[in-house]
């Protein structure tokens, strides 16, 4: 059984087919790659994975249950956990904050003990405190962690983004161009990154990218889409050489 | 001495507007809708304790919880039953407001339906005594709205600043698509935050029934808008700007009436309504924020 599945995923947008027939498969622990030209609806798939769009057709699966019509706070507490393309973190909360936010599913003190602060909420809230400082501790980032979000330069809110989607547990990690917008070193440290995340957490990683270095070193197979279809799947090296994906590319 | 005695009692009546106010303030702050039934939620309150303390005979520490949780029930039951559906699939704003002006006109017929139209004395909810602070006379009233409002402010902060659903509250304010996908079940935020600020009026409808004791169909229409303009005031979404608003509003009154003319009061407010809208849109302690095109 694959951890994610997808069969025949279609959605329609008005008069639009932008995803269509997709069939998909991640196993656990496996980091795999969606690429393709613009607008050839990556987006658009991990937003159906995630329940933020109703898919027109086809079936998504996660360890073998359904996901479809769940919605997207139940799918990430079922065990997907997702970056965006354009940061989306909570500007105004503490970098611990964002973290903890993402936790506080598996809290358990209510609001009157949390107003009292008595001491079930006290314990609580110290171990939570210190996953989250655990958890910045992946990128060094353990002296930021009472600082506004809104202040941290561009490359450690990526990184922000990557550990609030891991607070919640994910059994899937879904990065919206996780090298978006960083420089070639950045870009090389974030490779070492994603595979650590992997190793430590356990987790399958499902990635969209343009930087194609990154994609090449990192995915264990690939994905392209054009047009809202799969033109073709298998490992960098077969992707490479598909006449297909360079027509995408290139144009033919 | 007169003039500080007139302050006070403006502060005093400002923490009934402030309290009302917050109400407006939260839902705003999480749906973008000025929810204009939030005036009519007081109505609901005063009736809820007339009914208990008057009808049922029942003591005063009945009332307050009873008018409470009848009130954040109503709040709840406003969203789910004419809210909702518009909410979850992203109506234009204009028929939210025009649906909150349904709701409001909806609430005070039916209780004017089932208690007349006539006004109804409230019975005397704490002993009405004078309070002699040196040489500064103060009805009791007036002390008990600013202490309960204080309090209420410091208890909304604080579940907002540091407890799970209010984290949850500031994080579907930011960005209720992000918030979702962070395992946060919006819509229950969003019933909380009904709650939440329901009970709030329904405290304020205890204070002003305690300092005005009548009560009538209708009496949310002026409150509420009042309440509303004291959020605009301070910010609308900030928690301590629908405060200040609230009590810069209440002595502006106050002021107005010991010093100008009584049937001048609401003309001072609007008027400093529209002076704010003028001068500082975003309000005393808004945040400016940038509309993304």
């Amino acid at each position: 059984m694959h951890l994610l599945e997808t069969k025949d995923l279609g959605i329609v947008f008005g008069g639009l087919q932008a995803l269509n027939d997709l069939h998909l498969a991640v196993d656990a622990k496996e980091i795999v790659g969606l690429i393709g030209p613009n607008g050839a609806g990556k987006t658009t798939v991990f937003n159906l994975l995630t329940g933020v769009y109703a898919p027109s057709g086809g079936a998504i699966r996660l360890e073998g249950q359904s996901i479809l019509g769940k919605k997207p706070f139940q799918i990430n507490r079922t065990g997907v956990a997702r970056t965006f393309q354009n940061i989306r973190l909570f500007k105004h909360m503490t970098v611990a904050d964002n973290i903890k936010l993402a936790m506080n599913q598996n809290m358990k003190y209510n609001v009157v003990s949390g107003m009292l602060r008595l001491p079930s909420y006290w314990k609580e809230e110290r171990a939570i405190d210190r996953k989250a400082r655990e958890l910045l501790a992946i990128f060094d980032m353990e002296d930021l962690a009472d600082q506004m979000s809104a202040n941290l330069p561009y490359g450690q809110q990526r990184k922000l983004e990557i550990l609030r989607a891991l607070a919640s547990k994910p059994k899937l990690l879904l990065l919206d161009e996780p090298a978006a917008g960083m420089n070639p070193t950045e870009t090389h440290d974030l490779m070492e990154v994603i595979r650590s995340i992997r190793d430590r957490f356990n987790v399958a990683i499902l990635l969209i990218e343009h930087d194609m270095s990154l994609v090449m070193n990192v995915c264990e197979r690939l994905y392209v889409l054009d047009y809202g279809n799969l033109i073709a799947e298998g490992t960098p090296e077969e992707i490479r050489n598909n006449d297909k994906v360079i027509a995408a590319y290139l144009g033919s | 001495m007169d003039f500080i005695t007139q302050v006070i009692n403006g502060l005093g009546l400002g923490s009934i507007y402030a309290l009302v106010a917050l109400g407006y303030s939260m839902v705003y702050g999480i749906v973008q809708l000025i929810n204009f039934a939030h005036g009519d939620i007081i109505m609901v309150g005063g009736y809820s304790v007339y009914l208990v303390m008057v009808i049922y005979g029942l003591p005063v520490w009945v009332a307050i919880p009873v008018s409470i949780i009848v009130c954040a029930l109503a709040g709840m039951l406003i969203e789910r039953v004419a809210y909702h559906r518009l909410l979850i699939h992203n109506a234009a704003r204009i028929s939210l407001l025009i649906t909150a002006l349904g709701v409001s006109i909806f609430l005070q017929n039916l209780f004017m339906l089932i208690f007349g139209s006539d006004p109804k004395s409230m019975p005397t909810i704490f002993p009405a005594e004078l309070i002699k602070l040196g040489s500064l006379e103060l009805a009791s009233s007036t002390v008990i709205n600013i202490v309960v409002s204080v309090l209420m402010m410091m208890g909304l902060q604080l579940l907002v600043d540091k407890s799970k659903i209010g984290k949850a509250m500031q994080a579907t304010s930011e960005d209720a698509g992000a918030a979702k996908l962070m395992g946060i079940n919006t819509n229950k935020v969003v019933l909380m935050t009904f709650a939440i600020g329901s009970a709030l009026a329904a405290v304020g409808a205890v204070l002003y029934s305690n300092t005005y004791p009548q009560i009538k169909p209708d009496m949310g229409n002026l409150l509420g808008i009042k309440a509303f303009i004291a959020a605009v005031l301070g910010g609308i979404g900030s928690i301590p700007g629908a405060m200040l608003g609230g009590y810069i509003l209440g002595v502006a009154e106050s002021l107005t009436k010991a010093y100008i003319s009584t049937t001048l009061t609401d003309a001072v407010v609007f008027g400093i309504l529209i002076l704010m809208l003028l001068v500082k849109p975003s309000g005393l302690m808004g945040k400016n924020r940038k509309e993304k095109v």
